[in-house]
């Protein structure tokens, strides 16, 4: 009896493994063995074309002293996450609990708000430059309607970004849908008990609605926070940087880097700084999540 | 049984020197036959889109039926979303890259280590690649050390096409050989007024209109050795300086204004007085006029204060990598493609000037362009004087800093000579930084 237990123990394992392994092994070879050469890369002198040297701490003497464009691209980063992230949770928690709402034409107002996300990164881009565009723009012709100049939106380098993060907004479907299923999972009877006690709308949000959607919250807020640290796709397609270095991200300096100039090397160097920044941030969210997040058992 | 012994002894020696010698691997270093009758595969890779891509396959197609005993493979990848970049810089570090790989001096592909050598071949061959090729088109693609990277397969330069009516509206003579960019500044202003969709300008701003302006005031980005940068000099203020009166004077659109305005749009629109048509393009906009019914005429390219024409080339060839299994397959196809065959070079055609200089010279320049008095013979005079994309492929990094300079003056209003202090440092130390200057 024992001995059939045993077997069965193992063959469960060995099915586990067997059942895992295509996965295992496309993550160990697709994205460990990467990670790792990248982490070997980043101590050489690798460029495309050259001989590779082990040059210990260069790289990164190079970027924290030497190259303007390293700190640069970390704040205009920074600046974007610092836009985006908490504007996209606050209009994310707000559409999402405007569609749980038992209103007329809900599917429609649901497949609206998605489908910006689900539509070519690039082409909404380019359907954002149009709309900023200074000459021809749509919100310039607007504003001239009402007798207003307005300004030259991506080409200036204070608002640049701004209209980046802007565009980011654009695609916040899959958050909506996502907090819209959290609001949505809060049992009605606390509505109902609430409304019992005489708690106001606003109340029941405040005191109920947001408390309870914590943990959507802390999840789309890791996800915001990592995904807009690694902004490319906007600035690459729409501003290449500009104007004046106001719009270049570390994900476009990484980029540059290995494929325009071809140093490989000093580009994983980038990246593995990138990629400490976003651990501690997510850590630092992680921390904090226990002195905010409320599981409802 | 003596002589048995020495004809074995002999025979044996003979072996052993053979295979020294393909040890060495001095077929690569040194070709010795030029006469090797072909065999095996050859891997072709290519980049391109639309024309030039369907160009590509052509002439090579061309080449796979006059060689019937090669088995030719090849792939013509998109250079959009930088596929190519990626693509190309991964097989070429991993070697898994073609036996031949299509390479520009503009772009990428100078300065490496992956490429053979040309020149022991075109010795070997006994080719005069001054008289083979257009002239104007071989020089750029030696490096610094005198290597030969590649083969020219064609090349780009540039004519400013300009718009009739809108000359003849605003009262000025259309542009004469040796004009300046200081003259532009000098008469543009008639062209510039309106504002938002019905602003007009006197030349649209081409994506090569940094590289122009970078010579407007006689000064170059660097010496011919590469050692160093000139980007800190006072000839470099002063073309920021006029790019920046340009700009603000609203002769040429900002950068911004342009980002999703096409300049051939803006040009074929009649929004925009001039536009710098390179010979890539020279079908499409001379058509798009045509229908649109603006009447244009053509006039050379704006010179330098010295007189000295400022025309900016952008070229593409063949290269054979060191991984390649079949060098003196690739070396045929090579010489075919640039100047060997004939119909090769008449598809090349299609889209630039054939580096084939018999085709150039017979055949590509006699072909006019639309209905418009214009043929292809001013490209392949001109070609000769331009200058080479300064900061393409391994000066990429250069060219992003001067594209920082230009947005800074233009775009920011910052000082022409506040922006070169500031910059010019940062270009120096990244000319310190290229390996090519490891190598002289």
């Amino acid at each position: 009896m024992k001995n059939n237990a045993m077997n069965l123990s193992k063959r469960s394992a060995v099915n586990f493994y067997l059942y895992i392994s295509p996965w295992l092994l496309c993550f160990i070879v697709l994205t460990v063995y990467p990670m790792l050469d990248s982490f070997f890369l980043s101590f050489t002198n690798t460029q495309i074309g050259s001989e590779t040297k082990l040059v210990g701490l260069q790289n990164f003497i190079q970027a924290f002293n030497v190259d303007p464009q390293f700190w640069l691209s970390f704040r205009n980063t920074i600046l974007y996450v610092a836009m985006y992230v908490p504007t996209s949770l606050v209009l994310s928690f707000f559409l999402g609990w405007l569609l749980s709402r038992k209103v007329r034409g809900l599917g429609f107002f649901r497949t609206v708000f998605y489908l910006p996300y689900i539509t070519s990164g690039v082409a909404v881009t380019v359907l954002w430059g149009w709309i900023f565009n200074g000459s021809y723009g749509l919100i310039n012709f607007a504003l001239s309607l009402f007798g207003v100049q307005g300004p030259n939106w991506l080409g200036d380098k204070h608002l640049a970004l701004v209209c980046i993060a802007i565009m980011g907004l654009w695609s916040i479907g899959n958050s909506i849908i996502i907090m819209l299923a959290g609001i949505q999972d809060i049992p009605t009877s606390y509505f109902e008990s609430a409304q019992i006690d005489g708690a106001s709308g606003l109340r029941q949000v405040f005191s109920i609605t947001i408390p309870l959607s914590t943990p959507t919250i802390y999840f789309n807020l890791v996800i915001g926070t990592i995904v807009a640290f690694q902004l490319f796709n906007q600035p690459y397609i729409l501003t290449q940087g500009g104007p004046v270095n106001s719009t270049r991200t570390v994900a476009m300096v990484v980029f540059q880097n290995a494929f325009q100039y071809g140093r490989m090397g000093y580009a994983s160097c980038v990246a593995w700084c990138l990629f400490v920044v976003i651990m501690v941030v997510t850590l630092l969210i992680q921390f904090s999540s226990k002195k905010w997040v409320f599981y409802d058992d | 049984m003596v002589k048995k012994a020495l004809i074995i002894t002999l025979v044996a020696f003979s072996i052993i020197a053979q295979a020294g010698f393909n040890k060495s691997g001095s077929l690569y270093a040194a070709p010795s036959d030029s006469k090797v009758k072909l065999s095996g595969s050859l891997n072709i890779w290519a980049w391109g889109a639309d024309a030039e891509a369907q160009a590509r396959k052509d002439a090579i197609e061309v080449f796979i039926k006059a060689h019937p005993e090669l088995k030719v493979t090849y792939t013509v990848i998109p250079t959009a979303d930088s596929v190519w970049d990626q693509k190309q810089a991964a097989a070429l570090a991993s070697g898994s890259a073609g036996d031949v790989m299509q390479m520009s001096p503009d772009y990428y592909g100078m300065n490496t280590k992956y490429y053979l050598d040309l020149n022991p071949y075109v010795k070997r061959d006994g080719i005069d690649l001054g008289k083979m090729v257009t002239p104007g088109m071989i020089e750029k693609y030696y490096d610094t050390d005198g290597k030969l990277e590649a083969l020219p397969l064609h090349t780009n330069c540039f004519v400013m096409a300009y718009n009739k009516d809108m000359f003849a509206k605003a009262g000025v003579e259309p542009p004469k050989d040796g004009w300046t960019f200081e003259d532009l500044a000098k008469w543009g202003k008639k062209f510039a007024s309106g504002s938002g969709a019905a602003q007009t300008y006197a030349l649209a701003k081409h994506w090569c209109m940094d590289n122009y302006m970078l010579y407007a005031e006689g000064g170059t980005p660097y010496p011919k050795d590469m050692k160093t940068s000139n980007m800190g000099s006072d000839k470099i203020v002063k073309a920021l300086t006029l790019y920046k009166k340009l700009i603000a004077d609203g002769i040429v659109p900002t950068d911004t204004a342009q980002k999703t305005m096409p300049a051939e749009t803006l040009f074929v629109s009649g929004k925009a007085a001039m536009y710098p048509m390179g010979g890539f393009e020279s079908a499409t906009v001379v058509a798009d006029a045509a229908e649109n019914g603006i009447n244009i005429g053509f006039c050379s390219m704006p010179s330098d204060v010295s007189g000295k024409e400022i025309n900016v080339q952008y070229a593409t060839g063949w290269a054979i990598t060191k991984s390649c299994k079949n060098p003196e397959a690739a070396w045929q196809f090579l010489k075919e493609s640039s100047f060997a065959n004939d119909d090769m070079g008449k598809i090349n055609a299609r889209v630039g000037i054939p580096a084939n200089r018999t085709v150039a010279e017979s055949y590509f320049a006699k072909l006019s362009v639309g209905a418009v008095k214009f043929t292809n013979d001013y490209y392949v005079k001109h070609i000769g004087k331009a200058y080479m994309n300064p900061f393409g492929g391994t000066l990429a990094s250069t060219g992003s800093i001067w594209t920082t300079m230009v947005q800074a003056v233009t775009l920011d209003n910052q000082d022409p000579q506040a922006t070169v202090d500031k910059y010019a440092p940062q270009i120096a130390k990244e000319f310190a930084g290229y390996s090519f200057n490891d190598k002289k």
